[in-house]
């Protein structure tokens, strides 16, 4: 047997949804350790892995671990652990599917919990700030001349930077329960509350922004020209004022010039 | 506990010196203690799949780290002995942090963490064969030209062998580290685990494979199951590893011995007790070879 056939027949069984006979396929091929059967060899691995994704997942979602409880999200995120693509070595890119998933649940499960996916949106976000790259000074100097070709400077968000539009009060819900106070009567949003989550410097923050502030950080996300962000009459009349402001605060780090 | 901040740390020159003697694996709760206080530790091991971050805390505590005491780099997740081809952008990562902060060496183990694009984040054993020696001594061969450097390969424990292998397992690690020439990090306790779990003998795995080859020895503790031991590493060394771990510094005297420490970690000061006794041990057998 090939090495990679051979690898592909014990993962299988060790995959918690393998088929019965590719399990005991597997369990052929080994001489169980100490006084284990081959089943209870491959549990052991099952259970290294599942561990592992599971306390990533705690480390990343705690405030959702809290509203739901240790119980419950442990349950949730065991199902998610084998369902969720894992596709890389480093653990801390691990896991940004569970807003989704959440999200799927709450339509059947958690109906008294409609923020659920939001909130972890919030907390992925967090913690992919936590881990993102510095924000270099942005290069005023060569500004000045790329400015004057509208047409083709596009603007750089910080790394790690995120927007998010939420229905519903997350980042209260957030900052309570990471302050360990009282997460009771917080009242529902007249409006959607509109997020940047940034890293000044060794900490994530979450701040709350204007409409108008939101639009443009997100029309420069999705990659609009000087000329562009200036098509509209909203944010062309508050241009001028917005963008400096966030090139100081380092949301806006960098620009490039499209070649011709 | 001190929050001195980062950018006031004692300023550097960056630490120099070889690794030698008993160092200690360096994790997140102990880092702040380890900046304020500096305690005298030779040196740190750093798991590098911790410290991956562009920026932010968790690099500038490892620059500080850096500038403070040699280190060394122990990955999982190059996945060796995985039939995926080599995580590309992993090893990107590594030469930059390698470059950024200069580890003595870097290691990661003779195991498969991945495997058709997923990655399971466990060390999960290979199939003793000629086959798996080849593949395995052709991809730590890419990773040595990669990185410009030869890399350490540690040996694993587990729970189950496979009916497949034609090698014992220090067979298996001599064959790798010899056709593709790199070098070893011996974990002693994970011999024993294997002592225990698979009946072969640690005296004979020591005297199996080219202790030449040996640049670190790992010490950590297991967690005993009942039907089998747990590399869990959330114990102290136990008694049994002491005494091979004593056979085995006989034989490579000198050999830079890390204590590991990865689960239910302990205060600072437990890991510098266990890191004490190695020293211990280590300077009763040399005394006892030139006494000799």
């Amino acid at each position: 047997m090939q090495l990679a056939d051979f690898e592909r027949r014990i993962m299988q069984g060790i995959t918690p949804v393998a088929a019965t006979q590719d399990r005991q396929a597997t369990e052929q091929m080994l001489k169980p350790g100490g006084e284990l059967t081959a089943k209870e060899c491959l549990a052991v691995y099952r259970n290294n892995i599942t561990s592992t994704r599971v306390r990533a997942l705690q480390a990343i979602y705690p405030v959702c671990e809290t509203i739901l409880g240790s119980d419950c999200f442990r349950v949730l995120a065991r199902e998610f652990a084998w369902q969720a693509a894992d596709a890389c070595a480093d653990l801390n890119v691990y896991g940004g599917q569970l807003a989704e998933y959440l999200g799927a649940q709450q339509r059947s499960n958690f109906s008294l919990l409609p923020y659920l996916k939001e909130l972890a949106r919030l907390e992925w976000n967090w913690h992919t700030a936590y881990y993102a790259a510095d924000t270099a000074p942005f290069a005023y100097q060569s500004f000045s001349s790329a400015a004057a070709h509208p047409e083709r400077l596009r603007f750089t968000l910080a790394d790690g930077l995120a927007l998010l539009e939420t229905k519903y009060p997350v980042r209260e819900i957030w900052q309570r329960h990471r302050a360990r106070e009282n997460p009771d009567s917080i009242p529902a949003l007249e409006a959607c509350e509109y997020l940047c989550i940034h890293r000044p410097d060794y900490g994530p923050q979450v701040t709350s922004l204007g409409k108008t502030t939101y639009v443009l950080l997100t029309r420069i996300q999705k990659g609009s020209t000087l000329e562009q962000l200036g098509d509209t009459a909203e944010l062309s009349e508050n241009l001028a004022e917005l963008l400096p402001v966030l090139i100081q605060r380092g949301w806006v780090s960098g620009f490039q010039l499209l070649s011709v | 506990m001190s929050t001195q901040p980062l950018n006031t740390l004692r300023p550097g020159n960056r630490a120099e010196g070889r690794i030698t003697g008993t160092g200690i694996g360096l994790r997140s709760p102990h880092i702040r203690e380890v900046l304020d206080t500096q305690p005298d530790v030779p040196w740190f091991e750093i798991l590098t799949d911790n410290h991956t971050a562009a920026g932010g805390r968790t690099a500038a505590e490892l620059m500080a780290i850096r500038e403070c005491y040699p280190i060394t780099f122990h990955c999982v997740g190059l996945s060796l002995g995985s039939s995926d081809p080599l995580d590309q952008g992993y090893l990107d990562t590594l030469k930059t942090m390698h470059a950024r902060y200069e580890p003595a060496w870097i290691s990661d183990h003779l195991c498969f963490s991945s495997l058709d694009g997923t990655h399971y984040h466990d060390l999960l054993p290979l199939p003793f064969t000629e086959e798996a020696v080849e593949h395995v001594a052709r991809r730590i061969g890419f990773v040595q030209e990669f990185l410009g450097q030869r890399i350490l390969v540690e040996n694993v424990s587990s729970y189950m062998a496979y009916t497949h292998s034609v090698l014992s397992e220090a067979e298996f690690l001599a064959a790798v580290s010899e056709t593709a020439d790199c070098d070893l990090l011996l974990d002693i306790n994970n011999i024993y685990v294997n002592e225990f779990n698979h009946g072969l003998s640690g005296i004979d795995y020591l005297d199996a494979i080219p202790l030449r080859r040996v640049r670190e020895i790992h010490l950590g503790g297991f967690e005993d199951k009942g039907a089998f031991l747990l590399d869990a590493h959330n114990h102290a060394v136990s008694k049994p590893v002491w005494a091979l771990y004593r056979e085995c510094i006989k034989r490579i005297p000198g050999t830079p011995t890390l204590i590991e420490w990865d689960n239910d970690i302990p205060g600072f000061s437990i890991l510098q007790q266990e890191a004490e006794t190695a020293r211990r041990i280590a300077a009763e057998q040399s005394a006892a070879q030139n006494g000799a």
